[in-house]
């Protein structure tokens, strides 16, 4: 899977989770960026990520991550 | 020795001369043995206490890396401080609970955990983690800091910069007439109204309760502010603890500017564990299953919440007004939460209305009176004045006793006016990204210097009696 193709299914899961499909993610979103994207959602987003490509991340990655491009980072070094 | 002593000034002129005097690469053991001398003053006992704790959790941070049992030992690690912390908070042992323990704690525990994580490596030198720990404008009262992120501030060679040092004395300053004038003048008018909290009605309620809720964040901020202030004259940035609290427009946001570092410290170490285990796992996909979008972050969110809040409480005190304050916080953010489908129906019936400035503002007084409602379990001594004081709120208005009570605190009212103006202006141009320092650069320096001096007489004049008011959070 290229990194595009990730980025495409990640914005989906964003489309999802926050029930809101004008949400457009780039590899510089962050959480300032996506309103309602506070701590409470950020773990429903990782484990809908986690169910969709199919492994865990840890939880340095969980409380790091600073942007989606660290997303996909880890997703790409895990699938 | 406290931050507005003299002898703590004096403490604070010679190790800045003697770090910036000696080769850059002493600097941090120059650093180290002011920490030495700082903790010292307040005790023996104590001192050999943050010596030991020191001690073990550094040789736990090597024994996390080394092992193959990291888990294991990180289990041990949480449990040997939780144990230690408990004994200490325990009737038969409080008098000798160390100041600043359950700061520096915290501290040892996030360190350990983050090596447990493979995002810190342990530190090999224990003088140099010595210093992380005890580094004095952080040791009593935090802000808790991360090992990774303080290091490269404390070990770097640092020169003395002009700039730094000024921005380092405003903020000194600031935080001295925070405390000195603000936070302990209205000690004066609020303590003796909870003492027993009987005799007084409505108004006088609602302006004390207003009133220690200002007290509390001049007092701890204040505190902050002459702790970075101190960090800054040495060349080190620390974390900042307070972003403009009041400006908030829900207790979740209120809690993300207020204490901000107890906050992170909680989200990273208790939120979020929690919100991975088993359970919360399992209830997500149940909800998923069930196409309960709702649900599957607001169960799990309200488990970790409730988790949170009760150990934020227990880390205040054992004491059932703590316990119940940080449950009052957890009830309003969960109940915030929960009904948010709510709220986005309401605002959704005119966006216009609800987005305007007027509604933020309104938002805005809701939290603060919210948070300054919740300080009636945070101040008094049992939950017996709390709920009379909370009965006497509402019983009846009294607005003619309120007057009166105004008149006899006329004094220290009249002295408080012009520092809260310019804590609120201060806090509005902080609010909207403004950098006050350099503002007030940017003036003529006649008018400056006017303001410099204008300032040391308004807390020369005004302030407290000095020394005799502790800061409210070295209890913790």
């Amino acid at each position: 899977m290229t990194r595009e193709e990730v980025l495409a299914k990640v914005n989906d899961i964003f489309h999802e989770v926050f029930d809101d499909d004008s949400i457009v993610v780039v590899e510089s979103t962050t959480s300032e960026d996506v309103e309602d994207w506070d701590s409470l959602m950020h773990i429903t987003l990782i484990s809908e990520v986690e169910s969709e490509f199919g492994f865990k991340f840890q939880m340095k990655d969980v409380v790091g991550m600073k942007d989606v491009g660290e997303m996909l980072d880890i997703i790409m070094a895990n699938i | 020795m406290t931050f507005t002593t003299m002898s703590f000034a004096w403490f604070m002129l010679a190790t800045f001369f003697i770090y910036y005097i000696v080769p850059k690469r002493f600097q941090w053991m120059v650093l180290l043995a002011a920490n030495g001398y700082f903790y010292y003053q307040t005790g023996y006992k104590s001192f050999l206490f943050l010596v030991g704790t020191i001690l073990v959790s550094y040789l736990f941070g090597l024994l996390i890396e080394k092992t193959g049992q990291k888990r294991y030992v990180i289990i041990l690690t949480v449990l040997i401080f939780v144990a230690m912390m408990t004994v200490m908070r325990l009737p038969f042992a409080s008098f000798i609970m160390p100041l600043g323990l359950s700061f520096y704690s915290l501290q040892c525990i996030g360190y350990c955990i983050e090596v447990y994580r493979g995002t810190t490596p342990a530190e090999k030198n224990p003088a140099r983690y010595a210093l992380f720990v005890s580094f004095f404008p952080h040791v009593l009262q935090g802000p808790f800091a991360d090992y990774n992120e303080l290091k490269a501030e404390l070990f770097a060679p640092h020169s003395f910069d002009y700039d730094t040092c000024v921005r380092g004395c405003y903020r000194i300053f600031f935080g001295v007439m925070k405390k000195l004038v603000i936070a302990d003048r209205i000690s004066y008018i609020v303590n003796l109204v909870y003492e027993t909290g009987e005799g007084y009605y409505g108004f006088t309620v609602l302006l004390v309760m207003v009133l220690y809720a200002i007290q509390l964040y001049a007092d701890f901020s204040g505190y902050m502010d002459m702790a970075v202030g101190c960090a800054l004259l040495l060349g080190i940035r620390i974390r900042e603890n307070f972003n403009v609290p009041y400006g908030s427009k829900s207790m979740a946001e209120f809690w993300r500017r207020w204490h901000i570092s107890l906050g992170l410290w909680f989200k990273n170490y208790v939120f979020f564990p929690v919100q991975r285990t088993e359970l919360c796992n399992r209830i997500r996909k149940s909800m998923k299953k069930k196409k309960n979008r709702y649900g599957m972050t607001v169960i799990p969110s309200v488990i970790g919440l409730t988790v949170l809040w009760t150990l934020i409480g227990l880390w205040h005190g054992f004491d059932w007004n703590y316990l119940c304050y940080d449950w009052f916080c957890g009830l309003v953010i969960i109940a915030s939460e929960l009904l948010k489908p709510v709220y986005d129906k309401v605002n959704g019936l005119s966006p216009k209305v609800f987005q305007s400035k007027f509604m933020d503002g309104l938002r805005t007084l809701r939290t603060f009176l919210l948070v300054a409602f919740s300080f009636l379990f945070f101040r008094p001594d049992t939950l017996g004045i709390t709920f009379t004081m909370m009965k006497n709120l509402f019983v009846k208005p009294d607005l003619y006793a309120a007057a009166e009570f105004v008149y006899w605190h006329s004094y220290d009212l009249f002295l408080i006016a012009v520092p809260l103006i310019v804590l609120a202006v201060v806090d509005a141009m902080k609010y909207k990204e403004i950098d006050v320092v350099a503002k007030v650069h940017s003036l003529h320096p006649v008018l400056r210097y006017c303001i410099y001096i204008a300032a040391l007489l308004l807390i020369y004049i005004a302030k407290g009696d000095t020394g005799t008011i502790g800061f409210a959070y070295y209890v913790f």
